[in-house]
């Protein structure tokens, strides 16, 4: 009952309550998204015809397995790991589970080219570490 | 003890805000002094604020309204930036907007006097009540503004990875402080201009990191140039 009383006397800043907060992880997303505009597409091939990632079933196979090798690597050849990324990959997975769309698809397949670069960033950086 | 957290918080801000001004005069970007301005007016403001807070202290009645007073100060700066940012993507898509300036001069006033006029009906005309209900209400403009304008931004193709992420900062600034100020009335928040400077803060963080991340077109677009030149060179080595 206490929320019909809130929502019939302050449904105006309900409104604004709710707007401000879908327009902020929308604004959010597309920060992320703008991040990943320009990730290198094919750098998750190259690195399968390089021998350095297995073929794996489907996007968040790749995702997983290229998040384990950062974690493995990252630290000791000073790349850093980003925390938005597996934040975006949650909100990602959670948007696929709700909507169907390619939006998602499109999205998951730039966050994992980011990946991927980083993952060839750090792989250059140690086996040649002055890089 | 929330005299010493607010004086760490505004620190971090301005520290924020020196990181963006870094960013401004290491990225040089053109056509965007405006946000160099608004971030020194910023500091300005920040550093009066906190000679009233050392003065005064946290609870005093002086740093209540000096606090309000500078935030109204910095709203407007923000809406002028915010205006200014509409101008410059009109600029780039290469269409003109004479009408801009009188309608965003013709918005703020008649989102000032509502404000007033409703502090003034509904309660007792002070600068902090007029302040905070100035600040929301121009907290929701903003976030209303720079939707429009990236919708806008998205449909005349208005070119600039760095331009999209500095109009993307603002919405997140906007955005959060309207839901904080919505939340706020919703439920009474203790503490609540902390909670403001933090999400300010934060938006400045945003803010620096578009202006300090290198834009990748300039890249792209540089690759033709490059390979131009190599076969000019090249052609021009084998004729010789």
């Amino acid at each position: 009952m206490p929320f019909l009383i809130a929502l019939r006397n302050h449904w105006d800043t309900l409104v604004v309550f709710f707007s401000a907060a879908a327009f902020l992880i929308y604004a959010l997303c597309m920060f992320a998204h703008l991040r990943l505009l320009a990730a290198d597409l094919g750098e998750l091939d190259r690195l399968r015809q390089d021998g350095l990632m297995p073929i794996a079933r489907n996007l968040h196979e790749d995702y997983r397995t290229l998040s384990y090798l950062l974690e493995a690597l990252a630290p000791t050849v000073a790349v850093r790991r980003e925390l938005w990324v597996s934040i975006y990959y949650r909100l990602l997975r959670a948007g696929q589970w709700c909507f169907r769309g390619s939006f998602f698809e499109r999205e998951l397949r730039g966050l994992v080219a980011y990946q991927a670069s980083l993952y060839r960033l750090a792989y250059s950086r140690l086996i040649e570490p002055e890089l | 003890m929330f005299s010493s957290l607010m004086l760490w918080i505004a620190i971090a801000g301005e520290l924020a805000r020196l990181a963006g001004l870094a960013a401004f005069l290491r990225a040089s970007v053109r056509g965007l002094s405006v946000l160099a301005w608004y971030l020194l007016f910023a500091m300005a403001m920040d550093f009066s604020e906190y000679f009233v807070l050392q003065r005064y202290g946290y609870r005093s009645h002086a740093y209540s309204v000096c606090y309000y007073a500078f935030d109204i100060a910095i709203i407007i700066a923000g809406y002028i930036v915010l205006a200014r940012l509409v101008e410059i993507a009109f600029v780039r898509s290469r269409m003109q907007a004479t009408w801009l300036r009188r309608g965003a001069l013709l918005l703020f006033t008649g989102v000032a006097t509502i404000s007033a006029w409703y502090v003034y009906i509904y309660d007792r005309l002070t600068l902090v009540r007029f302040g905070i209900r100035l600040e929301q209400n121009m907290s929701y403009l903003g976030m209303i503004l720079s939707l429009l304008l990236w919708v806008g931004m998205n449909g005349l193709l208005t070119p600039g990875l760095r331009f999209r992420r500095v109009v993307l900062s603002f919405s997140i600034l906007y955005s959060s402080c309207a839901m904080l100020y919505a939340l706020h009335q919703l439920i009474f928040i203790p503490h609540f201009p902390l909670l403001v400077q933090i999400v300010s803060n934060a938006s400045i963080v945003f803010l620096a990191f578009s202006l300090w991340t290198a834009e990748p077109e300039l890249e792209i677009a540089s690759q033709p140039e490059v390979s131009v030149l190599a076969t000019a060179e090249t052609s021009g080595g084998a004729a010789s």
